[in-house]
């Protein structure tokens, strides 16, 4: 198979239609769950179908080892490559990792450091991120002013901005809309929230927030918790 | 005396004074009676940098071996070059050692270096204790260097000691197991006297040592006892410390001044503390007779004889050969057996060296480091004795590189050359030499361009070969991007014996191997006797690709079918058929260049960050990340070899001298279309240029035209 068609068959289409076209330019989208369950798995397959597409990616850790998270990106590629049989799968990896930068802090940074950090990384690389990953943003410590900047850059320079955000207990608090705490606090600024629930053999994705108001359809997708792989759910 | 020997590297990054420390432990175990500095100003140099080149450089290139004795334990030490190119001198050192000391700089803390340094000790398990020197400089912070041991290379690293003082006003040292401060007095600071701990710092040395109970407790049941009843002796915490060091799952931390004297003899303490006696590691052997099967040595003197050639030098009474004994008993004109030449040897002079002077001895152990003088034999060699066919197991040696040519200027420097080659390239592995078929010029090839730089010099200085270089070359690859079908028939019938052979069968890529051959011929039409001769005809082509004249790889070559003549085939036939079978298919099979890709880490000040991310990304290098660590911003990439030319200058420039880079070999990639069309014209320009030579056979200038010629493509100086 092809890049082209592998692009045409991501279970990323599915998750972009049912948003109505996915997160969209200037808007924030946060994956949540318990410790271990897929987050960073989830961001990593959205992240990947967008560089296939050749769209820039920047990945902002706070937490993991950019070796650690190099890792995950060439385990998820490797299982793409051999589940969809992609040819030439070698110069396809070389090719779309030129548009991928992960961006490492070993410990918390004012949200103004980031945003010069991110600059300098465009002068540098003569690129802009069309979508960014912040994986182990401290949403139980966060303001609303935090995230607030964070929305006000994704309007500012047309990116889309995806968190990972950590459910910390057992017995997660949700809000009168389903929506867990830490993450209820900031609903107003994100404009799309899923939920990653454990079942029996899968993890599955729920949509709890989208563009639209009211009830959240249904997303159709899981985690396949061996290969780490997103993909259609037929339930 | 087994369980009283240390072997032990000294390894680091290359400015961490590693040399300095070497030449300190000289001193105070009465090696050596006075002390001379690295570049020092009475232009003797530090004993250990016996090469010319190392004390004018004050770097350390070759690793010299060394015996001392330090309270009744003999310790052999080994002062291991600090540079990424010489990683093979690196490697083959910890392969022979049971324990190392991991040099740090208190003002530059962990580097790109000291990662790369310390992942070759994780890779032959060596237990490592850590000392940061420095402690007298200017922004010195060795609890920050030792929280950096935890976060950058992953060591649980406890401190053993707290300074008294930093930079200017350093003067000694709080041991946290005595709970004493140690002072340094005396002209070179032999004198220890021990105090009580300073009021200032007694309430963190008691939190320190706290910190290094909880720790340490881990790995002795009796000391977790005793620190829970509160009568903690100093040899319960060094039983626990060793244990956990042993095992590599703590790494102790030791601190000081080397140039100023001050905090050597308690590292010295703690090299026999806390590294392994050789019985306490286990040393593994290949059986020869038994398929390679893994046999766990004895270290036992009476056993036969097990041991490895781990390093060559070339002395003024010839080859000085660097052994390690495993088991058995190395005897003064006993016989021992190479087990890779197959050669039985007689042990002539058997000697125990200190750095560039030398003791003779007659007999040595298990775990001894000695010399043996009139061996002839390569680095890496096993020997042992007659009837044990044991091998120790191959050293890992990556691939070089990187080529240039050599041109020297009369006879007599190019039979000195020739000597001079032989040498190193016994000593060093990942150093290689050729001559090319098609320009007679001798090519070596190395890890970098200061891995060739330095032994062409060393060329220059110790054989006196007077010599011309050529522009250094990238060491391309071709290979196949697509599968295709061959069928060639081999035909030629012009008075005489015929010449018949037919081919046909299929080539593909095949990126797990350089070369594979599969015989697929049923029903005899190709008789079984010729089809070594077709193997042997493919293998010959990936030789030399056409594309720009470098070796293939990554090629399968199935034969399916074929054809044969009773009179006229022959082994020739077959093989003619199947060069030309393949000089047909290799265009089908779309043909690509391969080039080295390194793996470069480039440390600077974060300020630096978007400058060091420009000269990555103009040398069409992929940065996989970015770390920023307190202003420090560590970036990672792969950037292909060809546009690392010059980049040291570069990055200097960039990033007013405040960054530094590593670099080691990744992998090959595919060259992109518009570089690879540009190495095919040079190829055609280089061909045009040959052909002139052998026309005129004019080599004194053809070779400046050659010379000129290579230093084109991607060779930016």
């Amino acid at each position: 198979m092809i890049k082209s068609e592998i692009i045409k068959r991501s279970p990323v289409r599915v998750f972009e239609e049912t948003l109505e076209g996915g997160l969209g330019l200037g808007n924030l989208g946060v994956i949540t769950s318990r410790k271990g369950v897929g987050k960073t798995a989830s961001l990593i397959h959205i992240a990947t179908d967008k560089l296939m597409r050749d769209l820039n990616v920047l990945h902002i850790s706070f937490a993991d080892d950019p070796r650690h998270i190099t890792n995950w990106y060439e385990h998820l590629f490797d299982e793409l490559a051999q589940a969809y049989k992609l040819e030439d799968a070698r110069q396809v990896h070389d090719d779309i990792i030129r548009h991928r930068l992960i961006l490492h802090y070993k410990q918390q940074v004012e949200f103004d450091h980031i945003c010069k950090d991110i600059q300098d990384l465009i002068k540098g690389m003569n690129q802009s991120p069309q979508i960014i990953i912040v994986d182990g943003f401290p949403f139980e410590t966060a303001s609303a002013k935090d995230v607030q900047n964070w929305k006000s850059y994704a309007q500012e320079k047309k990116t889309a901005v995806w968190f990972s955000a950590t459910m910390h207990r057992e017995d997660p608090k949700f809000d009168d809309n389903g929506i867990p705490f830490p993450v209820n606090q900031f609903t107003h600024l994100l404009s799309v929230i899923i939920m990653l629930n454990p079942m029996q053999h899968h993890i599955e994705l729920e949509l709890l927030k989208s563009h639209t108001p009211g009830e959240q359809k249904k997303l159709r997708l899981k985690l396949n918790p061996r290969t780490l792989l997103l993909s259609n759910h037929r339930a | 005396m087994g369980n009283l020997r240390r072997n032990i590297g000294i390894s680091a990054h290359i400015d961490s004074g590693k040399t300095t420390l070497t030449e300190r432990m000289l001193f105070y175990t009465n090696r050596i009676h006075a002390i001379h500095e690295v570049r020092g100003k009475d232009g003797v140099g530090a004993k250990m940098d016996s090469m010319e080149l190392e004390r004018e450089r004050g770097i350390t290139i070759a690793s010299a071996s060394t015996n001392v004795e330090w309270k009744k334990h003999p310790i052999d030490i080994i002062d291991t070059p600090g540079h990424v190119d010489f990683t093979v001198e690196v490697e083959r050192s910890l392969r022979v050692l049971d324990g190392a000391v991991l040099v740090l700089c208190a003002v530059g803390g962990v580097q790109s270096q000291s990662i790369t340094v310390d992942r070759q000790m994780t890779r032959y398990q060596v237990p490592r204790i850590a000392f940061i020197n420095k402690c007298d400089r200017m922004g010195a912070n060795p609890e920050r260097v030792s929280e950096q041991l935890r976060d950058k290379l992953n060591h649980n690293a406890v401190l053993m000691q707290l300074p008294i003082g930093l930079e200017d006003d350093f003067e000694g040292v709080v041991d946290l197991v005595k709970m004493k401060a140690v002072y340094f007095k005396g002209q070179f600071g032999e004198e220890l006297v021990y105090k009580d701990i300073p009021d200032e710092l007694l309430k963190h040395a008691v939190e320190k040592r706290d910190v290094l109970l909880d720790t340490v407790s881990m790995y002795s049941d009796e000391l977790m006892e005793a620190y829970l009843e509160d009568h903690v002796t100093e040899e319960l915490v060094y039983d626990a410390v060793r244990r956990g060091t042993l095992t590599r799952e703590i790494t102790p931390v030791f601190m000081g001044s080397a140039f100023k004297n001050k905090g050597v003899q308690p590292l010295l303490d703690g090299v026999i503390q806390y590294l392994p006696y050789p019985d306490q590691v286990e040393n593994i052997a290949l059986d020869l007779d038994n398929e390679e099967r893994k046999v766990t040595l004895s270290s036992h003197p009476d056993d036969p004889l097990v041991s490895l050639a781990f390093k060559l030098d070339d002395t003024r009474y010839g080859q000085l050969t660097y052994v390690r004994i495993y088991q058995g008993t190395l005897k003064k004109g006993s016989e021992i057996f190479n087990r890779r030449s197959g050669q039985k040897v007689r042990v002539g002079r058997l000697i125990r060296m200190h750095a560039d002077e030398m003791e003779d001895i007659t007999q040595a152990g298990p775990g001894e480091i000695i010399a043996m003088f009139g061996i002839d034999c390569a680095s890496g060699d096993t020997f042992t004795s007659e009837g044990l066919n044991y091998s120790m197991t191959s050293m890992y040696v990556p691939t070089p590189v990187i080529s240039l040519s050599l041109k020297p200027k009369d006879n007599k420097a190019s039979e000195n050359m020739a000597k001079a080659l032989n040498r190193f390239t016994k000593e060093d592995p990942s150093f290689q030499t050729f001559v090319d078929k098609e320009t007679g010029e001798s090519i070596v090839k190395g890890m970098g361009e200061l891995h060739l730089e330095v032994y062409i010099e060393r060329m220059r200085r110790e054989y006196n070969v007077d010599l011309e270089t050529g522009a250094p070359q990238v060491a391309y690859r071709e290979s196949i991007a697509r599968a295709s079908d061959f069928d060639y028939t081999h035909k030629k019938q012009t008075g005489g014996a015929g010449q018949y052979g037919r081919v046909v069968g299929a080539v593909e890529p095949n990126h797990e191997t350089d070369f594979e051959f599969e015989d697929n011929v049923k029903g005899g039409v190709i008789p079984s006797e010729y089809i070594p001769a077709c193997r042997e005809g493919f293998e010959q082509c990936m030789e030399k690709g056409t594309l720009i004249g470098f070796p293939i790889v990554g090629v399968k070559v199935t034969l399916n079918d074929g054809n044969y003549h009773p009179v006229d085939s022959s082994e020739m036939a077959f093989k003619t058929a199947s060069i030309m079978a393949f000089r047909e298919v290799y265009n089908k099979c779309k043909p690509i260049i391969l080039e080295p890709v390194m793996r470069v880490s480039v440390e600077g000040p974060s300020e630096f960050q978007g400058a060091i991310l420009a000269t990555l990304n103009q040398r069409r290098g992929i940065i996989h990340s970015a770390t920023e660590d307190n202003n420090f911003t560590v970036v990672e990439a792969e950037v292909p070899l060809s546009e690392m030319f010059g980049y040291s200058t570069v990055l200097r420039s960039n990033t007013q001298g405040k960054a530094e880079f590593t670099m080691e070999f990744s992998r090959y990639a595919k060259v992109p279309e518009s570089i690879s069309e540009e190495l095919k014209k040079n190829l055609q320009k280089s061909k045009k240029i040959i052909k002139v030579y052998r026309i005129l056979n004019d080599k004194e200038d053809i070779y400046d035209k050659i010379r000129n010629h290579k230093a084109e493509p991607g060779s930016r100086f």
